[in-house]
């Protein structure tokens, strides 16, 4: 193998023909590290230092896809265009034997996915690969490993930063034509260069498009051929590109934009160690500016999933995997591992009516100035206390009565009055009367002590009940359809369901803009 | 304030809108088509239903300060006074509106009216921090401005 890949690489990367197919090149290897460790014979090896200079070295973008670990070498600081890097583990992991698990394995199937795309960058396709080789649960077979696939950005192109962009070379009868005997599908017939360069002949130039390309088969389908061209050659450019293109400015490089709005992706969960002690209140953009600065993405992407005190301050962050070759490396930086969603313990909290916000989640910059970092519910319990009566802290100062135990006392008496003055009835509208006006979704607005939200949702079991108020002082005893959160109802409402009935009581003197309120019920 | 010596009745008016179907096109995200608010409120000046409430009573003037403390404080408790226009200025249709009475002495000779007079008043005035509405006039213990 070495000798071959050795005259292939001699012939075509450092000859003049290589220019033929000049834009770009996928190298397809694969080695059966698997075996050589059961038998302890000499098995021939292949020198993959060199080969791999070579390659960062070449003229074109090169891809380069390796069924064994990485060998873990650097930017040699020369070169042309970008060369990327896939591998099936890192340098000093164990790469994963043969199997319904392997890399290639992997490797074939997203490709035939991705092939219904008309085009793709390497990072989605590392991301759809990472998924399925990390999708299996160990089955207790021999040699059985999991290990993560890793992609790593060997040189960039100063010039003009890119990831290498993956389509489908349309079919070409000339190439149906001409059949290559191809004894094993995973055979790197890259490596058999009478073959690529009888490939290549009547291709180029002739159409202007400086492209090579690459009949990767795999098994089950025999015509599908994949080439790929860094996706500025590319003239055919999709919607996708151009749109890309015009956001280009706005993101740190120039990375494949259509993945950034990739949604469910999973993302790369790790931990940031502060130096310093660190108080929710105080954590503040400026503390990551310098930090952020060295991710080439858009703040948008990196979310705080949560913050610890650890001696110092620990905070969970999460970044799109496919970000991870190009996160720079700190001792303070841990990783943990990817995680495809939020924190479900924190989710898990709304049903604990401790909600503090159950807005969207934020770009960076904004998560540090909003009370959400006190959505363990410490903040909203940071009473203020005058002349003797406690008040509110969220949101200090809006409302002007206290929240203390008289004042909820005097709450549930006021209850007691107007059930008495509405002849004992919670409510006057004619709602569930009939089957056409049953309510489903009610808000209390205010709702205090939370006793007329209580007892609604105990005689109306049929109805989502969701208490609105700027204290935390409802119990936590409650009826299962009744729901108490925090918030402030003069800011924008952002409720995910919409309401079938708003009641609202006593709460004349505590909104500044009636119509403001009427107009947020109404719409 | 000593507003239990004086011989009259005071109420509270309340109005309750109950606007019960909306029917419109507009896309809405807060409320369903055809669903409902409803508004219970107290609404200052304290009101009698006869000429007993005199314009010099201690009663009145506690009530009027009351609502130029909570004008100050750009949250008036005559609010709901607007509400039936508010409402059908965002929309809302067939707004009803229902006025109740609440009686702030023991006095009425109803039952249920003798229970809310005796519980009104202490509930109403004595436990929700007047002297946080004071302030927005201006009083302070050293200047008793005019309270």
């Amino acid at each position: 193998v070495d000798q071959v890949s050795s005259s292939f690489f001699h012939e075509y990367l450092c000859s003049q023909d290589c220019r033929v197919f000049a834009s770009s090149a996928v190298i397809l290897m694969r080695f059966s590290t698997s075996f050589q460790n059961h038998e302890k014979k000499k098995c021939s090896t292949v020198t993959w230092s060199g080969i791999q200079k070579a390659l960062e070295q070449a003229l074109s973008d090169v891809l380069i896809l390796l069924d064994c670990c990485s060998s873990g070498i650097g930017d040699a600081g020369e070169g042309n265009g970008v060369t990327e890097l896939m591998s099936a583990c890192a340098f000093d992991a164990i790469a994963n034997g043969v199997g319904h698990y392997s890399f290639t394995k992997a490797l074939t199937i997203e490709l035939r996915l991705l092939s219904k795309k008309r085009s793709f960058p390497v990072v989605e396709l590392y991301t759809h690969i990472y998924c399925r080789a990390q999708y299996h649960m160990a089955q207790g077979i021999d040699n059985e490993r999991y290990p993560a696939p890793i992609h790593l950005l060997l040189t960039q192109d100063d010039n003009f930063p890119r990831s290498i962009q993956l389509f489908i070379l349309e079919p070409d009868s000339k190439t149906i034509a001409n059949p290559i005997p191809e004894p094993s599908s995973y055979e790197p017939h890259a490596a058999d260069p009478t073959n690529y360069k009888h490939r290549l002949s009547p291709e180029p130039l002739e159409t202007s498009q400086k492209r090579a390309y690459l009949d990767w088969r795999p098994d089950s389908q025999p015509e599908a051929d994949y080439s790929i061209t860094p996706y500025s050659a590319d003239p055919q450019s999709n919607t996708d590109q151009t749109s890309s293109a015009a956001d280009k400015d706005s993101s740190a490089d120039s990375l494949p934009l259509g993945l950034v709005r990739t949604t469910n992706a999973p993302r790369l969960l790790f931990a940031v160690r502060l130096e310093d002690n660190i108080r929710a209140e105080d954590l503040s953009p400026e503390y990551f500016v310098d930090w952020l600065r060295m991710i080439p993405t858009i703040a948008k992407e990196v979310k705080i999933e949560a913050g610890f005190e650890c001696n110092s301050t620990l905070l969970l962050v999460s970044i799109p995997l496919w970000l991870n070759s190009y996160l720079s490396h700190n001792p303070a930086v841990i990783s943990l591992g990817p995680v495809k969603s939020s924190n479900l313990l924190a989710l898990s909290y709304k049903h604990e009516k401790l909600v503090i916000k159950r807005k969207e989640p934020k770009p960076l910059p904004e998560v540090f100035d909003d009370e959400t970092l006190g959505s363990d519910g410490s903040k909203i319990y940071n009473y203020i206390y005058e002349n003797g009566r406690r008040y509110h802290s969220y949101k200090a100062g809006r409302y002007m009565f206290p929240n203390d135990e008289a004042e909820a006392e005097r709450l549930d008496l006021q209850h007691m009055l107007f059930r008495k003055t509405f002849g004992d009835k919670l409510y006057l509208s004619p709602v569930n009367k009939t089957k056409h006006t049953e309510i489903h979704r009610v808000l209390d607005v205010g709702t205090g002590s939370g006793i007329w939200a209580i007892e609604f949702a105990d005689e109306n079991p049929q109805a989502q009940v969701l208490g609105i108020d700027l204290s935390p002082i409802q119990p936590t005893w409650v009826p299962p359809n009744l729901t108490f959160e925090v918030d402030d109802l003069e800011a924008p409402w952002v409720f995910q369901d919409k309401f079938d009935f708003i009641y609202s009581r006593m709460m004349t003197g505590s909104f500044r803009d009636w119509p403001q309120f009427f107009a947020n019920s109404f719409k | 304030v000593n507003i239990f010596s004086n011989p009259f009745f005071g109420y509270s008016v309340f109005p309750r809108y109950t606007p019960p179907k909306t029917q419109t096109l507009t896309i809405s995200s807060n409320l369903t088509p055809g669903g409902f608010i409803e508004l219970a409120d107290i609404c200052f000046p304290v009101q009698a239903i006869d000429d007993s409430l005199r314009n010099d009573s201690q009663l009145r003037k506690w009530s009027d300060l009351l609502l130029e403390a909570t004008q100050k404080a750009g949250r008036p408790m005559d609010s709901a006074r607007y509400y039936q226009a508010q409402l059908e200025a965002a929309g809302f249709i067939k707004v009803e509106k229902i006025q109740y009475k609440w009686p702030q002495n023991p006095w009425p000779k109803d039952k249920d009216n003798k229970i809310l007079g005796t519980r009104a008043p202490p509930q109403m005035l004595l436990s929700s921090g007047l002297q946080a509405w004071s302030f927005s006039l201006g009083c302070d213990q050293a200047h008793n401005r005019k309270c």
